[in-house]
């Protein structure tokens, strides 16, 4: 048994700001269909796929067990189909075991959020806080990102103004990128100009409300060759997750992303991500979290991610060409929309933003309060 | 005619009957008139062991007439107005042979009014005549408002509640601009909300009630006035004891009995009374009525009110032993740990036992409006039932129809592209009775149960293609389940006037014949 697994085909619809003209089942159908095309893949018992992962969230989704709606749309149908209400890069860990163990050796990833059907998505990230004790204090992700980002930002030196600087070049680089969300270009001024939701984190400083879908064929080494000539393997994964209650932790510590990427480079077999790993996705939810993610997975220097910025550590390690989570993916999500970006130009097929030469990359995503989970992938050509 | 305390005059002359005392009617053979103002003439007639009673406009050949008015005569009757005042005050007017009339008095059994069965509008006197008594200042410091509480349907009306300076004051009506204003359509569902049988969320959703001004102030409303209790059926002498003795066996403890082995009597007198007893042995007690020839011990009580007393700590038994209107025979010392072999009564009015309190309330609805896009399939679907047409989709390969239109065919993994009309009319293939209703999840209601969901194969459709709806709810009873090989009910839609392009633009299906 080989310890690789192959990604084989990927499919995503474009971010929107609101999907009106789409049910999720339309927008997931759409992905269903490419990845068929893709791979000619089947739904033979034996040859083809026996059982399909989602990631979806009931809160956003209105309903409980919020995959009982697509199992036609992602062909489930007498098929295992399996549910996970998790950051999507999990998603990528969960089928590697399915693979590895060997218990499927094709499998099926398909994921969709839609955020703007909801009336308010701080409503829906309050709920995910404890009922009895933080819920009625009205926190919610934005406002508790609000506190990790004043200790991060004390801690690393990063200033308004590198946070503005960020922001300006999610803007610029997601014009190369079609499938990412259309957002007016703003400058650096306009940034720290933007109302303040929860100090320091500005309206542009945090991802806007975005609906996508996605799709990914995922099987073993030996058969890759049947669904692609240019199969991208998962060599690394890892995961971790820190405590619930904020006061639990230490806000700016990054240790659950430090634990998540140090067992995705030791899977992978990476000593110097700095030298080893040509291109980084992280999921930025907001602008603070890009220099932190960096110092998390290594590429920034603990406690100096200002100085980083001032170094330009992001061109330098080509982090975020996509246009990163910061110019739009849904909650959730910003995993799967790293992993596709890293398989993109991994292939060379990242068109205007397409990186030469690059070999390995990594995607990351964060899901809970302050970034309680952490979790990292490891690609490779 | 009009009521006193609820009771009219005709209540007790038609009650008469029932209320007769052969014992007191001894060697009586005379004719009684009742000149009622405002009410009528009755005519008693008592000959010995019997009686009748009857409404006429002749009094001729009556022994006594009385006459008073509606509102003495049913006050005295019932024990609302004193007998010998109303006498001496010419109130109440005897014309004739009073000797005779006095023994009326032993001739009937006291009026006891029928107990009334509180309706809305009772509920709504009731809840805002104990409003002012039910408001806590701490649950209102610093408020100075006025909430008006407009309630419609039968049994409504407009209260105005003014709170300033930890005072409250209740009046009907509204003012100019109330601080808060609670709309509910009927005054059913605001008992229903008071009586925690619906919760106000979802009778706001439903349209069925607003909030006009602060709306905080009406959230506060739990903390401003304590919860209302509606009046508990006043128990009588004899519903006690019958609930005393009906709870002895589970009050007994046994570790209160320990090694005991003996028989207690109850004998218990006056109205209400009768006799039981305990046998209590090995740690377990049973209670039969009636008594053994030799109790261990033997309580008798002269009069049913007393014991009641006793039990419900208003008087102290020793006080009724000395006074001579209790006593004890046998062993005294087991009447003496009476309290340790049975816990202590509590009545049912004090709501029977402890009410059980939650560990943790949560008081929250989590509720995010949501916006639903269509997108094109089920648009086309649900635009086509605003034009009275079932117009859905079909898989191309497999032939099977969906109902409603689906996105792809699940079973061959391709869109389904083909589409056409079914219906409107079928046949029913499922039915079932449902007697519990919860609220409907979208707009809040409930539904009138039973009522009927139905499994309709649609003209066009085959196998199992079937469309789910109600059926018209008279008719629940009529329907029969059909299978491949055995025709089903036909039904067609019933649409509604008014169509939006949802599930009910039919209102429901009813028998097509």
């Amino acid at each position: 048994m080989s310890n690789r697994v192959a990604l084989c085909a990927v499919a995503q619809i474009k971010n929107e700001n609101d999907a009106w003209h789409a049910r999720f089942q339309n927008m997931l159908h759409e992905c269903f269909e490419s990845i068929m095309t893709q791979t000619k893949v089947s739904f033979d018992m034996d040859k083809g796929i026996r059982n399909i992962i989602t990631c979806s969230d009931d809160m956003f989704d209105a309903r409980t067990i919020s995959n009982n709606g697509i199992t036609d749309v992602v062909g489930a149908q007498f098929r295992g189909e399996e549910k996970m209400s998790q950051e999507s890069i999990n998603g990528l860990g969960y089928a590697m075991s399915c693979i590895m163990s060997g218990h499927d050796d094709v499998i099926l990833f398909m994921g969709h959020c839609k955020e703007s059907q909801g009336e308010s998505r701080r409503m829906v990230t309050n709920l995910t806080f404890d009922p009895f004790y933080c819920r009625p204090i009205g926190m919610d992700h934005l406002n508790v990102s609000a506190m990790q980002a004043r200790a991060y930002m004390k801690k690393s030196g990063v200033s308004e103004e590198h946070l503005a600087k960020i922001v300006v070049r999610s803007r610029k680089n997601s014009k190369k990128n079609p499938n990412a969300r259309d957002n007016k270009m703003v400058d650096e001024k306009e940034v720290m100009n933007s109302p303040l939701l929860a100090d320091p984190i500005r309206e542009l400083h945090y991802y806007p409300v975005t609906d996508w879908a996605y799709g990914m064929l995922l099987c073993t080494e030996e058969r890759a060759r049947e669904f692609t000539d240019n199969p991208i393997w998962i060599t690394g994964y890892g995961s971790c997750m820190d405590s619930y209650f904020l006061g639990d932790k230490d806000l700016a510590s990054n240790f659950s992303l430090k634990n998540a990427s140090s067992r995705a480079y030791k899977m992978a077999g990476i000593k110097d991500p700095k030298k080893e790993i040509n291109l980084f996705e992280l999921s930025d939810q907001s602008a603070y979290q890009l220099p932190m993610w960096a110092e998390g997975v290594g590429i920034a220097d603990e406690g100096k991610g200002g100085k980083w910025i001032e170094d330009g550590g992001m061109d330098k390690y080509n982090v975020n060409l996509s246009g990163g989570m910061l110019n739009g993916n849904p909650l959730l999500l910003g995993g799967a929309a790293r992993a596709i970006e890293c398989f993109l130009q991994l292939r060379g097929e990242a068109g205007e933003r397409q990186v030469k030469g690059v070999k390995k990359a990594l995607a990351q995503a964060s899901y809970g309060p302050a970034a309680q989970h952490q979790a990292v992938v490891i690609m490779e050509k | 005619m009009t009521e006193y305390w609820g009771v009219k005059a005709e209540d007790i002359f038609n009650t008469m009957k029932d209320r007769f005392r052969v014992e007191g009617a001894k060697g009586v053979d005379a004719v009684f008139g009742y000149d009622i103002e405002g009410a009528g003439k009755w005519k008693l007639t008592v000959k010995n062991d019997s009686m009748e009673v009857e409404k006429t406009d002749d009094l001729s050949g009556c022994v006594t007439i009385m006459k008073a008015n509606e509102e003495n005569f049913i006050g005295v009757n019932i024990g609302k107005v004193d007998a010998t005042n109303a006498f001496m005050s010419g109130k109440v007017k005897l014309e004739g042979d009073m000797g005779t009339f006095g023994k009326t008095t032993k001739m009937f059994k006291k009026y006891v009014p029928a107990k009334k069965v509180m309706g809305t509008g009772d509920y709504i006197q009731d809840m805002f005549s104990t409003l002012v008594a039910r408001f806590q200042p701490q649950g209102a410091s610093g408020l100075d408002v006025s909430i008006t509480y407009n309630i419609g349907g039968e049994g409504g009306g407009v209260w105005t509640a003014y709170i300033k300076d930890g005072k409250c004051e209740l009046k009907t009506g509204q003012p100019d601009k109330p601080t808060t204003k609670l709309n509910v359509n009927e005054a059913k569902d605001w008992v229903d909300v008071m009586l925690g049988k619906t919760d106000p969320f979802s009778l706001l959703s439903a349209g069925r009630a607003s909030i006009e001004g602060k709306t905080e102030i009406a959230l506060k409303l739990g903390e401003i006035f304590a919860k209302y209790a509606p009046k508990i059926k006043e128990f009588t002498t004899k519903d006690y004891i019958l609930d005393m003795f009906g709870t002895l066996v589970q009050r007994f403890q046994p570790k209160g009995a320990a090694d005991l082995d003996a028989t207690i009597t109850y004998d218990i007198g006056g109205e209400g009374g009768g006799k039981w007893t305990a046998y209590i042995k090995d740690g377990k007690c049973e209670l039969k009525e009636g008594q053994p020839e030799k109790p261990t011990t033997k309580l008798c009580v002269n009069e049913a009110k007393d014991w009641v007393d006793v039990m419900l700590g208003k008087t102290d038994p020793f006080s009724l032993l000395s006074a001579g209107r209790a006593s004890i025979e046998g062993q005294t010392a087991i009447a003496l740990k009476l309290g340790e072999i049975f816990s202590k009564y509590i009545p049912p009015s004090s709501g029977g036992e402890a009410e059980k309190e939650e560990l943790l309330v949560l008081k929250k609805t989590i509720s995010v409006n949501q916006r639903f896009a269509t997108g094109p399939i089920m648009g086309r679907f649900l635009n086509a039932l605003k034009e009275k047409k079932i117009f859905t989709n079909k898989c191309p390969k497999c032939g099977r129809v969906h109902l409603p239109a689906r996105e792809v065919c699940a079973e061959c993994r391709i869109p389904a592209t083909e589409w056409l009309e079914v219906g409107p009319k079928g046949q029913v293939r499922y039915m079932e009775y449902v007697y519990f209703s919860s609220p409907d999840p979208l707009t809040g209601e409930t539904r009138e149960t039973p009522y009927g969901m139905l499994n309709i194969l649609l003209d066009g459709c085959i196998g199992n293609d079937t469309f789910a709806h109600l059926v018209r709810r008279d008719q629940i009873n009529l329907i029969k389940n059909g299978r491949n090989d055995v025709a089903g009910t036909r039904v067609r839609p019933v649409w509604n006037e008014k169509r939006v392009g949802s599930i009910f633009d039919i209102k429901y299906f009813e028998i097509d014949e």
